[in-house]
C-alpha cells in the first residue's frame, strides 16, 4: 500500500486515490484536422516508462482534485506531487 | 433536540437498547444523532474578496482557507472541503442561511447547494472512541495530528466520510461522523460490530459535539 502526499491534504493512504494514468496529454487543437492514426495516437497510445514517470491521480475520498505525480514505475517511489496547472518538476510545462 | 424515533433519524431500524458492556466491564464508546438542520455545499472563488466577505456577511464566519480545517461559530460550522468547495451545518432550527447565501453572492461565479435530505451526522465519544474508528480507518486520528479545528474526508469501513473532532472542555473527544445518509445504517452497524470489545451504548438525550 502507498502513502501519497495530496498536494493540498497531505500524506494519505492509497485506499483514497483514484489513478489517472499518464499525465501532460495535450488534446489536439484542431482534432478535425488529424490523420486517424495520429488522433488514434493521442487517444489510445501511451507510454508505458520503465522509471520516472509523470501520471494523473485524483483524492477521491478527499478533496476531490486531481493532481500529477512522478513515480518510479519499477520501485513505486513517488519522487513528488504538483497541482494541476503546474510545472514538472522535469520541466514538462502543464 | 433529539430526531430519534423520527422516521428520519439515521438510526432507524437499530436496537437502540443494544448497550453491550466491554471487557473493562463499561461503555468504553458511545454514539450519539447530531441534529442538523441544514447541510449547505458551497463553491466559489477563494481568491475573491467579494466571495469571501459575501459568506461573512451571511455567515459571521471567516471561510477557511486552509486545507482540512473547520470554523464554528454559534451552531454554524464551515468545512473546508476543496480549494473552491465548502460544507456549511447549521445546527439552529429557526437559522435558515440558504437563500441569504444566494441572494448575498448574486452574481459571482458561486453554486449554492442544499444537501440536507440526504446528509446525517453521529457522535462517537467516550475512552475507546479513538481505537474504534481507528480500526476502519487510515487516518491518523490522534490528538496531535488531529487537533480542535481540523477536520478531513477519508474513507471510514469502505464509506466515505468527513469526521470531525470536537473537543470538550474535559479535555475528551468527540469525533463527529458526517456520512451520506444511506451509509448511516451500514456505518453504524460496522461500529458497534467494532465496539464489542470496549463496550458500547447509544445516549440519545446528548447532543455532545453540539457548538
Amino acid at each position: 500500500m502507498l502513502s501519497i502526499d495530496c498536494p493540498w491534504c497531505g500524506s494519505r493512504d492509497q485506499s483514497e486515490f483514484s489513478y489517472g494514468g499518464e499525465a501532460h496529454i495535450v488534446r489536439p487543437k484542431e482534432p478535425e484536422k488529424l490523420s486517424d492514426e495520429d488522433w488514434g495516437d493521442y487517444l489510445f497510445n501511451r507510454k508505458n516508462t520503465k522509471g520516472r514517470f509523470e501520471e494523473q491521480w485524483c483524492h477521491t475520498a478527499g478533496c476531490r482534485r486531481w493532481f500529477n505525480a512522478v513515480r518510479d514505475s519499477q520501485s513505486y517511489k513517488i519522487e513528488a506531487v504538483y497541482k494541476i496547472g503546474e510545472q514538472s518538476p522535469d520541466g514538462i510545462p502543464e | 433536540m433529539t430526531i430519534s424515533g423520527s422516521k428520519h433519524s439515521q438510526f432507524v431500524g437499530i436496537d437502540l437498547d443494544a448497550s453491550f458492556k466491554g471487557i473493562a466491564g463499561d461503555y468504553g464508546v458511545w454514539f450519539n444523532e447530531i441534529s442538523v438542520t441544514e447541510f449547505v455545499n458551497l463553491r466559489g472563488d477563494s481568491t475573491h474578496s467579494g466571495f469571501l466577505t459575501g459568506v461573512q456577511r451571511v455567515t459571521g464566519v471567516e471561510l477557511p482557507v486552509i486545507p482540512n480545517t473547520v470554523v464554528r461559530s454559534g451552531g454554524l460550522s464551515c468545512h473546508w472541503l476543496g480549494p473552491d468547495e465548502w460544507l456549511m451545518t447549521v445546527k439552529k432550527p429557526e437559522v435558515s442561511i440558504m437563500q441569504d447565501l444566494e441572494d448575498s453572492l448574486s452574481g459571482l461565479h458561486i453554486a449554492v447547494t442544499d444537501l440536507t435530505g440526504g446528509q446525517s451526522l453521529f457522535g462517537v465519544g467516550g475512552r475507546q472512541s479513538r481505537d474504534v474508528l481507528s480500526a476502519a480507518c487510515t487516518l491518523d486520528l490522534h490528538a496531535d495530528a488531529f487537533a480542535q479545528g481540523s477536520c478531513a474526508q477519508t474513507i471510514l469501513a469502505h464509506s466515505n466520510v468527513l469526521i470531525t473532532p470536537a473537543f470538550q472542555s474535559s479535555g475528551d473527544c468527540v469525533f463527529e461522523v458526517l456520512v451520506r445518509r444511506s451509509y448511516a445504517d451500514h456505518l453504524i452497524r460496522w461500529l458497534m460490530d467494532a465496539a464489542h470489545e470496549d463496550g458500547f451504548e447509544f445516549r440519545l438525550d446528548d447532543n455532545s459535539g453540539l457548538d
